[in-house]
């Protein structure tokens, strides 16, 4: 009897405690994501009112498209290099912030403040310099790279993406980096200068394997958000030149309200969430793999 | 102990009627969508049968306009507010758009949702996409369709059925800064002058030899591809269905686009006028404002692009007010359909949704609808907007800006270009193939390639 | 010393290179947002002649401003509030009671944090609008608290596990129940934790985009970074009052972080170590 009423009150307090999370997060995200993996075997189309099964029909087009693949491939690039810029950068302010250095706060401030405003906004910011304030200065130069905008070549253009995505992340990183160095304890550092160590080695042998945790914060944070990136490149490129720009996120949204193939960009999408769940999950193992051998 | 057993079981009861709704949601999609439809089309037929009692719009009723003519949101904004104030009982909300919102995935998103608007303002392809949803104006229940002007309720009919009513004439070709090319020719010039590819070709460069580039072209794939590369389907034939023929043909594959000789001479078109451009050093800026301040300026003499131009010049300052159409010649034979014409569409339809709607808000937008084509007062907006209507009885009295002028010219002597074609590309077309064009003008595309994509996008299309 | 004089000269100015690339974009759009669009394409550096409030009125107008200002901040202090709210008592649950299924939800809420929206956004709309749910601040409230919760329990977890059992044992003793244990000792105790959460989420909810311009349908209720689209025409951007919108639209969250510089950035830090 007694422990009926123990199992009944954990039952109660698990409802009440849990319930407007589980719930919330079961209609929103859950649900919505099943029927989401269903969705892709139909021809599903809101507007004809179709939802028939049809195996494996919608990845077989997918693995045929070789516009969509393509942009895979440039997702891949876009993700890969804007993670490498974004967390060498964030890691060299992150060091140099916390060596003794004057106004520590308002620099710290100063370089996360790109992080206040959304991609929307970040992306016509710099579409704007892009497009008037760069080639301005190009002409005023004479300085030929310039004289044409970022934006009207398609590797160019992916560079400024780059650009903007290291701006705008940099910042945010490099507070997480911060929170890496400052937890380093001094003892350590200290005995390690006793034994003599340069700061070159200190900076490889005790900082670098300190960080290991800090590391896989921020590559996660990069890939993930680098895979999903939409905002910036809606505002930024839109696409341009010649959709040479679209990367996969906005391909998938386009398939599904452009073009009308819901059912096919579903399964883009289902495409997208195993890359980024295989690079996530691959990089925290090696990260965790170099831990361990550290 | 009670509270929580109470919170409990009212989480509980939560929980399921969410998860059950969630579950049962997808299944209800197909035969509800579809019973409503067929229900509401009846009743919608009722509602027309009984239209002539005046107690029905007595009710106070809300309806939505869902419009893409961006550039006169606010237009539409001010006709509603007269509107309401003339007839209390209907309050219209206008859902703006911008392009670069993605008109159509919103529009989509709003039917997708169960909650497509009343009526919409909407290129044809959407007309054609949604057909099943639209309802069908016919003479009864339309009356004032009657002073539309001569073909225009035709465009505006898909499958045999008025789903459209059209409300603007556009036109465009080779826009031409009258005081640049007067100054150049030492008089006022003829641009009927200019009806075969080498006269075209003597034009620019006697241009640039005075130092102003001869030409621009904007870099957008919706120039570039809706409107350029959709001439080599219209000026296949006079009629629509040359145009949708030959795109049935590509569609097919029976076709290859490389092969028509009118593809080849737009293209050979094209080059000369790549080889003359203003933006010849970065092709695909594509910026619009950009474009017009420099042609206003005199910057460029001509500039491949339409009477909507206007709307944004009249935001600038110092810039010139006189311009002139020339046609954008495809062969060396003056004799050639599109040699001496420019081309003439109805870009947007008014269009009313049956399907997501009830029958009281259905009329009322029939109702509104027929008060903005037809009633001087409802006309007035969009001629103050510069606007040219294609109904019989606009004011006779207004003056058109000078593009607009030069197009209702062409229209009077019957020399312009049928693009009833375009009504069958959609928006996704226009995306696909334009990125095709502008890849070629950038030269980052040969013409085979070019070709190629052509045939491909088409083989895509179902 | 003098070698180390000239390093630490080289590190301020190397700094001070790199905080004004980050700044100028702004600088730039704060003077241009005075000038008339033909201006800007002109000489978009030059100093605008007069300080001309036109634009701005221009854009307070055209985006409905105070609409989409109120919008906003209902959304978001709406959304921030409950998802703190439920996120906390679910990690505490979850952290103090050892079950199996405990842990697996735990497990479903991280792993759901490398789905992409994207992979969502399609079934979400077509499900939504079908229960004719779209269209309204309160569903998309709804969604913010499904979305916001693996990433917030992730982070309560991480800091309740090191809350001591001993302080919530005494209220127990006292005669309190659980949930009185959790309100008056473990939440007073997660202020910092909350901020980082509170910083982040408000972030993320009052500059997104795509969730709402998917959710909220009529005009009247859009957000402040949907009403910058306002400024779109057909076949343009009309960029003098869009930069002054711009301006607007940041601002609220400008002015906060001037003010809360300090704890922000303490915040940030904070959920980092975590």
């Amino acid at each position: 009897m007694k422990a009926k009423t123990k199992a009944l009150n954990n039952a109660g307090l698990f409802v009440i405690f849990m319930g407007p999370a589980l719930i919330t997060f079961a209609c929103v995200l859950l649900i919505p994501f099943l029927y989401g993996v269903f969705l892709t075997f139909t021809n599903y189309d809101p507007i004809k009112g179709t939802k028939d099964f049809i195996g494996f029909a919608n990845f077989a087009a997918i693995f045929a498209d070789k516009e969509f693949l393509g942009q895979f491939l440039k997702t891949l690039s876009y993700v890969f290099y804007s993670t490498v810029f974004c967390n060498l950068l964030a890691f060299l302010l992150a060091y140099l912030l916390t060596t003794n250095i004057k106004a520590q706060n308002f620099l710290r401030g100063g370089f996360f403040t790109p992080n206040l405003i959304g991609g929307i906004i970040l992306g016509y910011i710099w579409k704007f310099i892009f497009a008037n304030v760069v080639t301005q200065l190009g002409n005023s130069l004479e300085f030929k790279p310039l004289m044409t905008s970022f934006l009207t070549h398609p590797d160019r253009a992916i560079l400024a993406m780059i650009i903007v995505t290291v701006w705008q992340y940099a910042g945010y990183l490099m507070m997480i980096y911060i929170a890496g160095f400052v937890g380093i304890s001094r003892d350590v550092l200290e005995a390690a200068e006793i034994d003599g160590a340069t700061g070159m080695n200190k900076l490889l042998h005790i900082t670098i394997p300190s960080m290991v945790p800090s590391f896989i914060i921020c590559l996660f944070i990069t890939i993930s958000r680098g895979f999903m990136a939409y905002d910036l490149n809606l505002a930024l490129t839109n696409g341009a030149p010649y959709g040479a720009t679209r990367l996969a996120s906005m391909h998938i949204y386009q398939k599904a309200f452009q073009a009308n193939q819901y059912a096919t960009g579903q399964a883009e999408a289902i495409v997208l969430f195993i890359a980024v769940a295989i690079a996530a999950v691959s990089q925290v193992l090696l990260t965790k793999k170099l831990e361990v051998e550290a | 102990m009670k509270r929580t057993l109470l919170s409990m079981v009212l989480v509980i009861m939560m929980l399921s009627v969410l998860l059950t709704s969630c579950g049962q949601a997808p299944d209800t999609t197909k035969p509800d969508s579809s019973v409503s439809a067929s229900s509401t089309d009846a009743s919608t037929n009722e509602a027309n049968a009984a239209s002539a009692t005046p107690a029905d719009t007595q009710k106070p009723v809300k309806i939505t306009y869902f419009n893409t003519s961006a550039e006169v949101n606010t237009m539409f904004e001010n006709m509603f507010k007269k509107y309401h104030e003339l007839f209390p009982n209907v309050t219209i909300e206008l859902i703006p758009t911008a392009v670069g919102e993605g008109q159509q995935e919103k529009l989509q998103s709003l039917f997708a949702a169960g909650n497509g608007p009343t009526f919409m303002n909407v290129d044809p392809a959407n007309v054609i996409q949604y057909q099943d949803k639209l309802f069908e104006m016919t003479m009864e229940n339309a009356p004032w369709l009657a002073q539309a002007s001569d073909g225009a309720v035709e465009g505006g009919t898909f499958g045999g059925k008025i789903l459209g009513a059209p409300w603007s004439v556009q036109g465009y070709g080779l826009l031409y800064n009258k005081r640049v090319v007067d100054k150049v020719y030492g008089g006022a010039f003829d641009p009927a002058t200019i009806n075969t590819r080498d006269s075209l070709k003597a034009f620019l460069e006697k241009i640039e030899a005075s130092g102003v580039p001869a030409t621009m072209l904007h870099g957008a794939n919706w120039s570039m591809g809706g409107h350029y590369l959709t001439l080599t389907y219209a000026v296949q034939g006079p009629k629509t269905t040359d145009g949708t023929g030959f795109i049935d043909k590509l569609k097919a594959g029976t076709a290859k686009i490389e092969d028509s000789p009118i593809f080849q001479g737009y293209m050979d078109t094209m080059d000369l006028l790549v080889e003359h451009n203003y933006n010849k050093a970065d092709p695909l800026v594509g910026d619009f404002n950009k474009d017009v301040q420099a042609f206003g300026e005199g910057k460029a003499a001509t500039f491949f692009m339409g009477d909507w131009t206007w709307t944004s010049m009249t935001t600038l300052k110092n810039v010139d007010q006189d311009y002139g159409f020339i046609p954008v010649p495809w062969s060396n034979n003056p004799a050639d359909y599109g040699n001496t014409q420019i081309v003439m569409v109805l870009p947007k339809f008014q269009s009313i949704d049956k399907s997501q709607n009830t029958p009281e808000q259905t009329k009322a937008a029939l109702d509104a609808l027929g008060w903005m084509m037809t009633d001087p007062a409802g006309q007035q907006f969009f001629i103050d907007a510069g606007f040219f209507m294609p109904y019989k009885n606009v004011r006779t009295d207004v003056k058109y800006n000078s593009m607009t002028t030069a197009v209702a010219d062409y229209a009077k002597n019957g020399k312009t270009i049928n693009l009833g074609c375009f009504s069958y590309i959609s928006g996704d077309a226009w995306t696909q193939t334009g990125n095709l064009m502008l890849k070629y003008i950038s030269k980052a595309a040969t013409r085979q390639e070019l070709a190629q994509g052509i045939d491909d996008y088409w083989k895509t299309v179902k | 010393m003098r070698r180390n004089n000239v390093t630490t000269w080289v590190k301020y100015v190397f700094i001070l290179g790199l905080l004004i690339l980050f700044i100028i974009p702004f600088y730039l759009m704060v003077i241009n947002s005075f000038k008339t669009t033909q201006q800007f394409v002109d000489s978009p550096f030059s100093l605008p002649d007069k300080i001309d409030f036109t634009n701005y009125l221009d854009a307070f107008v055209k985006m409905k401003f105070l609409n989409g200002l109120a919008n906003s901040f209902i959304i978001t202090i709406s959304s921030v509030a409950l998802i703190i709210l439920t996120s906390s008592m679910a990690a505490y649950f979850l952290v103090r009671n050892k079950w199996k299924i405990n842990k697996i939800i735990f497990a479903v809420l991280v792993a759901s944090m490398i789905v992409p929206f994207q992979a969502i956004m399609i079934p979400l709309v077509s499900i939504y609008g079908n229960m004719q749910l779209l269209n309204s601040k309160w569903i998309l409230v709804f969604m913010y608290m499904g979305f916001g919760q693996a990433f917030a329990i992730f982070i309560f977890h991480g800091f309740i596990k090191n809350i001591p059992l001993e302080m919530e044992e005494a209220v127990l003793i006292d005669g309190g129940n659980k949930l009185q244990s959790f309100f008056r000792v473990v939440f007073p105790l997660l202020t910092p934790v909350v901020v980082t959460v509170l910083i982040l989420d408000v972030l993320w909810i009052w500059n997104d985009y795509l969730l709402p311009s998917l959710v909220l349908l009529s005009p009247t209720q859009r957000t402040l970074p949907l009403s910058t689209y306002s400024f779109f025409q057909s076949y343009s951007v009309d960029y003098a009052p869009l930069m002054a919108g711009i301006v607007l639209t940041i601002l609220p969250v400008l002015i906060t972080y001037i003010f809360c510089q300090k704890q922000i950035v303490k915040g940030v830090v904070q959920g980092a170590i975590k």
